[in-house]
C-alpha cells in the first residue's frame, strides 16, 4: 500500500517551470532516495509534499499520520542547549507525548555508539556546535519522533565521514520500526548503496530507477557520478 | 480521563514545555533585560532626582515608563522573536504544520506573558521604594494595566510581524516606531505643539491612562485581550513561514 503517492505533479516559479507531470509513489516502510543537481528542485519537491507550496497542477495524496521534515535551513537558537533545542523540536514536530527518556533508550537500541555522541552533542550550547553536529543532531531528533514518513533533504552534507555512517545506520533502524524514508542527496553512491530504490531528478522530469547499473546503463556510464552528470545535462 | 480529553492535555502539556523553553531563552539574553528593565529604570530614577519636589502620586510619575516597557516588550520581544525566528530560517525547519503554528503561537504569547508581568513587577520592586512602601494590591494593579498595555502593543506588534520585511527592517520600524512615541508623548507634555488631537492618538498616552484610570482597566483588559486572541489567530491561518531573504 502507497503512503505517498504524487500524480502528474507540475510546479513552477513565475516563469521557470520546475517540474512538469512527475510521477512518483513510496510504499510503506520503504527507502526511496532522491538524486538531483542544485537547482534541480528537490527542496521544492519536498516542500510540495509537505504541503509548503501549492503544485500548479496534479495531485499530492500523503496519507501518513505523522511525518517529519528535515529541510536544509538549520538555525536553531544560539541561546540554548541542543538538548532544548531537541526538546523543541520534538514539541513542535510530533503530536505523539514522546519523552527524552524514550527517544534515548530507543537511539541506544539502535547504536551505543550513536548514543553516546549524540549525548555528547546534546549538552553543548548550540552556539558552540559545528554545522556538521547541528546537522547530524536535527537528523537523529526527526529521525526518532516515531513519524510513519520521514523526508530528510540532504541529511549528510557538510557532515564528517563517521556521523555519515552513522546518519544512515539511523535511516535504516527508523525504517526497520516501520517509517517510510524519502531522502535527497548529492552522493549518488550513497543514494544507489542504500536505497531500495531512486529518482533522478532533472530537466523538469523525475526518472526512477531500481538499482545504480541500471542509471548507469541507461546513461552510458561507467560510474554512478558521470551518470548523475549526463543526466543533469541530459535533455530529450 | 475521558479519551476524548487526551489529544487536549497532551497540546497543552507541550504548549507548556515549549512556552518553558522560549521564556529561558528570553531570560538567557542579557540585552533584552538591559534594555526593558534596567536602562528604564535608571532614567526614573534619575529624573525623580532631577525633580525639586515628588509631590505626584506614584502611577503618575511612572505610567509613561510602564507603557514605554510594555510597549518595548511587545515590539522588542513577543513581535520581533517572530520575525528573527522567520529569519533565521527556524520557522522554516520546524514551524510549518498547522499544529506546530498554533503551538508555537500559544507558547509564545504566554512565554511573553509570564515575562511581561515579571519585568512589570521588576521596575515596580525597583522604583516604589522612592514612593513609599510596598502594596500588594496597587502591584497587581499595575501589573494588570501594564499587561493590558502589552496585551495591545502586540496587536501591533503582529501587524508589523506580518509584513514581508527583513530582520534590520523591522528593527528600524520597531526603532522609528518607538521614537515616535516618545516624541509625540513629549511633545504633547509640554503642549507647543499644535496638532494636539493628533497627539492624543499616541498609543503611548492611550496606555498611560489606562494606568490612570482615565479609561476603565476592565473594559480595557477585554478588548485588547480579544484582539491579540483574534490577531493571534489571523496570524496562525497566514503564518509567514519562508524567510523573506530565501530564494524560495
Amino acid at each position: 500500500m502507497n503512503l505517498l503517492n504524487l500524480t502528474d505533479l507540475s510546479f513552477s516559479y513565475e516563469n521557470l517551470p520546475l517540474m512538469n507531470n512527475v510521477v512518483l509513489n513510496l510504499e510503506a516502510g520503504e527507502l526511496i532516495g532522491i538524486l538531483g543537481s542544485n537547482g534541480a528542485g528537490k527542496t521544492t519537491l519536498f516542500d510540495l509534499i509537505c504541503k509548503i507550496k501549492k503544485p500548479s497542477s496534479g495531485q499530492v495524496a500523503n496519507s501518513a499520520r505523522s511525518q517529519a521534515y528535515l529541510t536544509q535551513i538549520l538555525t536553531p537558537p544560539p541561546l540554548l542547549r541542543m538538548s532544548e533545542t531537541g526538546e523543541l523540536i520534538r514539541h513542535l514536530s510530533s503530536a505523539a507525548p514522546l519523552s527524552e527518556r524514550e527517544i534515548m533508550a530507543r537511539l541506544a537500541k539502535w547504536s551505543p555508539s550513536l548514543y553516546k555522541r549524540y549525548s555528547l552533542i546534546s549538552q553543548k550550547k548550540v552556539a558552540r556546535c559545528s554545522y556538521g553536529e547541528i546537522r547530524s543532531y536535527f537528523t537523529l531528533t526527526l529521525l526518532l519522533l516515531e513519524s510513519d514518513l520521514i523526508i530528510l533533504d540532504e541529511p549528510t552534507a557538510g557532515v564528517d565521514a563517521e556521523f555519515r555512517h552513522y546518519i544512515w545506520l539511523a535511516i535504516n533502524s527508523a525504517r526497520q520500526e516501520g517509517a517510510s524514508v524519502l531522502v535527497s542527496s548529492h552522493y549518488t553512491e550513497e543514494i544507489a548503496a542504500n536505497c531500495d530504490r531512486f529518482y533522478m531528478l532533472a530537466n523538469q522530469r523525475l526518472e526512477a530507477f531500481d538499482t545504480g547499473e541500471e542509471f548507469m546503463s541507461r546513461y552510458n556510464a561507467s560510474s554512478l557520478d558521470e551518470a548523475f552528470i549526463k543526466a543533469s545535462s541530459h535533455e530529450d | 480521563m475521558p479519551s476524548h480529553l487526551t489529544p487536549i492535555i497532551i497540546n497543552a502539556k507541550k504548549i507548556l514545555c515549549i512556552a518553558r523553553i522560549l521564556t529561558l531563552e528570553h531570560l538567557r539574553e542579557p540585552t533584552a533585560l538591559i534594555w526593558s528593565v534596567v536602562a528604564p529604570c535608571l532614567l526614573f530614577l534619575l529624573t525623580q532626582e532631577a525633580q525639586p519636589s515628588r509631590n505626584a502620586p506614584y502611577i503618575v510619575s511612572a505610567s509613561w515608563f510602564y507603557s514605554y516597557i510594555s510597549a518595548s516588550v511587545a515590539f522588542f520581544g513577543f513581535s520581533f522573536y517572530l520575525i528573527g525566528r522567520r529569519e533565521s530560517g527556524f520557522t522554516r525547519s520546524f514551524i510549518y504544520q498547522p499544529s506546530a503554528i498554533g503551538r508555537f503561537l500559544a507558547s509564545h504569547f504566554l512565554s511573553y506573558s509570564a515575562i511581561s508581568v515579571l519585568y512589570a513587577v521588576l521596575f515596580y520592586l525597583t522604583t516604589k521604594p522612592f514612593y513609599g512602601d510596598y502594596r500588594i494590591t496597587e502591584c497587581a494593579y499595575l501589573a494588570a494595566c501594564f499587561y493590558t498595555s502589552f496585551l495591545f502593543f502586540s496587536c501591533i506588534g503582529l501587524v508589523v510581524a506580518a509584513l514581508p520585511i527583513k530582520f534590520n527592517t523591522a528593527s528600524t520600524l520597531f526603532s522609528i516606531l518607538s521614537y515616535m512615541m516618545l516624541l509625540s508623548g513629549y511633545l504633547s507634555t509640554i503642549q507647543v505643539y499644535p496638532a494636539h488631537n493628533v497627539l492624543a492618538l499616541n498609543p503611548l498616552q492611550l496606555s498611560s491612562k489606562i494606568f490612570n484610570n482615565e479609561i476603565p482597566l476592565p473594559a480595557a483588559f477585554c478588548i485588547a485581550f480579544a484582539a491579540l486572541l483574534t490577531g493571534l489567530y489571523i496570524t496562525g491561518r497566514n503564518f509567514r513561514i519562508q524567510p523573506v531573504w530565501s530564494r524560495y
